[in-house]
């Protein structure tokens, strides 16, 4: 038994009378534990009436704009939607700037990139339709899902593209990174129409999440449109428009909190 | 999900779970409506008064809060727990607040050149100078973990409805509240009188 074992039983809410009695030992033989339990939580809880009516100006304003309302559909449901309408908002994209990365890669890259990318999108979608009701609970932290699965795809266009073209790549990095940017704005606005019905007031956590959405998609349609099998070529282009995603949403959540 | 007993007619005086006042609510039952309401204002004075930087104006942001509820009472699906989604958007209207109160102050400070008042003082929160008292413990804790452990402690809420609320997995609401305990530990330990040290050390 030690001090994090000590910190665990806290955690999980147990009454000290009932943990074992290594636990017990410890925390009399441990001056750190022994303070920490003397601290009396309770005493900062502040003295309420368990029931006391809300104020008259309330209760009229509410009941004055009372009306029946439907629920959100459940996540299933808005997940789907949501993927759905950025599904057909990149083919439309790629119906328009052309797709042809997918048609010159190996069947183990369609399955690597596809994989890695689907799941992405997958993790961010759900994240992002979670955030857009209150009290939902997240099984997957977004942050690090998106960090390791980039590191991953990241890492396989090393691994695998190693092709060199004799054509101005300054001109295609930039053209790649501009064509990213707009495939994520667009999936921007699709998800922000998707879930539009959701809690959005001061939630700047559903407009990081939605920036993240919107980095994978653009990640996605760019490995699906780009034929450039140059791993330099993806970092600056496909990389570049993926980070500056990213950026936005992350200026977005903590720019006003954090300025001075 | 859990199924709730939701009775199709309008509401009755028989006590009923907050889950199904909420699903009246959304059906616009006026009864259902203020029983919610009446049973949701204390405990939300208590979210707010719990937490330093929202004490000061709790009744505001309570108010603010139920308004905001009848805003977005769509988004309460029925089945779901209730609570953690009133504190989630309570947090929310807290985080309003504290944002709103931080450009106020930093507009006061460009205007009149004066130093940016501690974080506690802005949030209404007394300077405690005795050692050891729980508040000025709490307050020196990082704010993400203050908010954890006071909603664990303090709250007596379970690990899954923290990181309902605070819209996080549990991992991180475990991670966090080890954390909290880590450095009150560090802070009790830098409080103690140096005999009491070597007591404890030889114990």
């Amino acid at each position: 038994m030690n001090c994090r074992d000590i910190n665990r039983l806290l955690i999980a809410g147990t009454d000290p009378s009932a943990w074992p009695a290594e636990a017990r030992a410890h925390s009399e033989s441990c001056a750190r534990c022994h303070d920490l339990l003397g601290l009396e939580f309770a005493s900062a809880a502040p003295s309420q009436p368990a029931f006391s009516p809300a104020p008259g100006g309330v209760a009229q304003a509410v009941l004055k704009d009372l009306r029946p309302v439907t629920p959100l559909a459940g996540n299933g449901v808005l997940t789907l939607v949501l993927v759905a309408a950025v599904a057909i908002a990149m083919a439309l994209l790629l119906a328009i700037i052309g797709a042809k990365g997918f048609p010159v890669m190996s069947n183990f890259q369609r399955i690597a990139f596809g994989a890695v990318l689907i799941g992405m999108l997958l993790v961010t979608a759900v994240a992002y339709v979670k955030r857009l009701v209150p009290g939902s609970l997240l099984t997957i932290p977004v942050r690090p899902a998106l960090a390791a699965l980039s590191t991953i795809f990241f890492c396989l266009v090393a691994w695998q593209f190693h092709r060199s073209y004799d054509i101005p790549m300054a001109a295609a990095n930039l053209q790649c990174y501009e064509d990213g940017v707009l495939g994520a704005a667009i999936t921007f606005m699709v998800g922000w129409w998707s879930g539009r019905r959701g809690f959005w007031k001061g939630n700047r956590a559903a407009i990081e999440t939605l920036c993240l959405l919107s980095a994978a998609a653009a990640l996605l349609m760019l490995t699906i449109h780009c034929p450039l099998q140059n791993a330099r070529h993806v970092f600056i282009g496909h990389g570049g428009a993926f980070l500056t995603a990213i950026a936005v949403g992350i200026a977005a959540r903590f720019y006003r909190l954090r300025k001075r | 999900m859990s199924e709730i007993p939701i009775a199709d007619g309008p509401m009755t005086d028989a006590p009923v779970p907050l889950e199904a006042l909420m699903v009246h609510y959304q059906r616009a039952d006026a009864i259902a409506t203020e029983k919610l309401l009446n049973l949701l204002w204390p405990l939300l004075n208590r979210f707010f008064l719990s937490m330093p930087d929202s004490r000061s104006g709790a009744e505001d942001l309570a108010q603010e809060t139920l308004l905001r509820i009848h805003k977005v009472r769509h988004t309460y699906r029925p089945g779901e727990p209730l609570l953690p989604w009133v504190y989630a958007i309570a947090r929310h209207v807290r985080i309003d607040h504290f944002r709103r109160q931080r450009r106020r102050t930093a507009h006061e400070e460009a205007l009149d050149g004066h130093e940016l008042e501690q974080k506690a003082d802005v949030s209404g929160g007394r300077s405690e100078e005795s050692t050891g008292d729980l508040k000025t413990l709490l307050a020196a804790i990082p704010e993400s973990q203050r908010e954890v452990l006071t909603m664990l402690k303090v709250l007596g809420m379970t690990v899954e409805e923290v990181a309902r609320t605070t819209a996080t997995t549990t991992g991180a609401v475990k991670q966090k509240a080890h954390r909290a305990y880590e450095t009150l530990r560090k802070l009790l330990e830098r409080d103690r009188p140096p005999g009491s040290r070597k007591v404890a050390a030889a114990k």
